[in-house]
């Protein structure tokens, strides 16, 4: 699974972090996400997922 | 008040008032309705404003980055727009007031306060305000939670981040409270009146002497090369003030009062850190602490079916998108444990809640405080009393409390028992 934030869409809600802590990383400036390694195998793939579902400006997108 | 009619194929028009007593004692009926039979109906109120109910209405509104403009003054400064309806009298917040690139200029000088980074580092203070805020009352045995807990807990720690003096608290405070519950006519008044000369005075003396906090930043600030005007420092201090006083005090308000009617979650939302992180935005979803917030719609566009124009003005409800039945599941219930959860509580789009980080570790401290030495407490439903209306804010005048007195804990910030 490939992950990425759309840094245009990220406002900061922070959600997908607490989804998938270790997938996403908040910036120290604004709490915006990103996705260090956007490469997402096995026990993470989930929380991904629902990091993606619970995002409220659609700004998580995967590719399977 | 829910008299819609279809006047014109088009449109479907109402007499809906946020400020109505109406509205207030029966929200959650009045939003579905409206939701089901238009989710962008118009009102001929406070001038004329579409009223957005839906889920996805907020998504097209605002995440469209440049459709809604949430400037309040025109060229001239005339008082147009921004964020509530009807204006209210005095100068704009900044930055939830402005626009891009303006926007964007102000917001870089205040994100830093408050990422998830720099919140967390003030944990241990944060959670030291909230035992002494806890240690004020817990050998009473009784309470106003709202007064007493809610109220101080979060100014103090607002305060105490832009470094104003915390013996100002109630200054502050209290106009912000009693704003909350005056007519609609008078919305302003006392702010104008004894908030915003107080932040002048403290600017200029902060000017000559300087002291530590985010007031002597943005003092020192020199975006684009040019210092801050001190109107423009204080409609940023206002900015924080009311963002970080009612909304987290409305926010423990409501979840203390269900809390009290369900008692099985207690032990979890103490022990369990993810859960209670999970139910803190299930939290600010069922309670939308902020509950209407207004735009001005900057270019024609259909959304939800209705055909809106250039210059209307826009009244979104949080309160009702956040219980949209096509996106939350049960959405009047309460369900601690739901995630994902893409609630819209903290707002969607650039304006995006500033505190958000700040004000889920208040509550979170100040709630775990509550539910480990109180453990017993109980709200008298009789003498807890809601706010008048619905209209911005959606707090609590009061709610009192009753529990079995416990000793107070020591902290490295007893000094802060002088201000309560």
């Amino acid at each position: 699974m490939r992950v990425e934030v759309d840094a245009d869409r990220c406002q900061g809600h922070t959600l997908c972090a607490l989804a998938a802590p270790n997938v996403f990383e908040l910036d120290d400036i604004d709490g915006h996400s990103s996705v260090p390694d956007q490469s997402v195998v096995g026990e993470y793939e989930s929380d991904v997922r629902i990091a993606v579902a619970t995002c409220p400006e659609r700004a998580v997108r995967i590719e399977e | 008040m829910m008299n819609v009619e279809s006047r014109q194929k088009e449109r479907v028009d109402s007499d809906f008032d946020h400020y109505s007593t109406e509205y207030a004692e029966n929200p959650h009926a009045v939003e579905h309705e409206m939701r089901g039979k238009c989710p962008m109906a118009w009102s001929e109120r406070h001038g004329g404003f579409w009223v957005a109910t839906s889920y996805e209405g907020f998504q097209r509104a605002l995440q469209d980055l440049d459709l809604c403009s949430s400037e309040k003054f025109d060229a001239e400064g005339n008082v147009v727009g921004g964020q509530s309806i009807p204006p209210y009298p005095g100068s704009r917040m900044i930055p939830d007031e402005t626009d891009p690139p303006e926007w964007a200029m102000y917001r870089r000088l205040v994100s830093p306060s408050f990422a998830p980074a720099a919140v967390e580092r003030r944990r241990a203070a944060v959670e030291a305000f909230a035992i002494e805020t806890v240690n004020s009352v817990i050998e009473k045995g009784e309470a106003d939670f709202v007064h007493e807990i809610a109220s101080p807990v979060t100014a103090l720690i607002t305060m105490d981040i832009l470094g104003l003096p915390l013996g100002d608290w109630d200054t502050y405070s209290g106009p912000i409270r009693r704003n909350a519950i005056c007519d609609v006519s008078m919305k302003g008044v006392e702010i104008s009146e004894r908030i915003y000369p107080r932040l002048a005075e403290t600017v200029a003396a902060r000017r000559l002497k300087p002291e530590t906090g985010l007031v002597d930043e943005l003092i020192a600030a020199r975006p684009e090369g040019e210092a801050l005007s001190d109107q423009t420092i204080i409609d940023m201090i206002w900015q924080i003030l009311v963002g970080g006083f009612s909304t987290t005090s409305a926010l423990l308000s409501w979840s203390i009062y269900y809390l009290d009617q369900h008692r099985e979650d207690h032990q979890d939302l103490i022990d369990d850190d993810r859960f209670l992180r999970i139910a803190t935005e299930e939290f600010v979803r069922w309670s939308s602490p902020v509950n209407t917030l207004a735009r001005t719609v900057t270019r024609d566009v259909e959304i939800e079916g209705q055909q809106i124009s250039a210059g209307d003005r826009m009244l979104f409800m949080f309160g009702a998108a956040n219980r949209d039945p096509k996106v939350f599941d049960s959405p009047d219930e309460v369900q601690l444990e739901r995630f994902p959860n893409r609630h819209l509580g903290w707002g969607t789009g650039i304006h995006r809640c500033l505190g958000s980080n700040l004000a889920r570790l208040v509550f979170q401290e100040t709630l775990r405080q509550v539910l480990r030495r109180m453990p017993d407490f109980s709200v008298d439903q009789e003498r807890a009393q809601r706010e008048p209306d619905r209209a911005g804010g959606n707090g609590w005048i009061s709610l009192p409390l009753r529990f079995t007195p416990g000793p107070r804990v020591h902290t490295e910030y007893a000094y802060l028992s002088e201000f309560f």
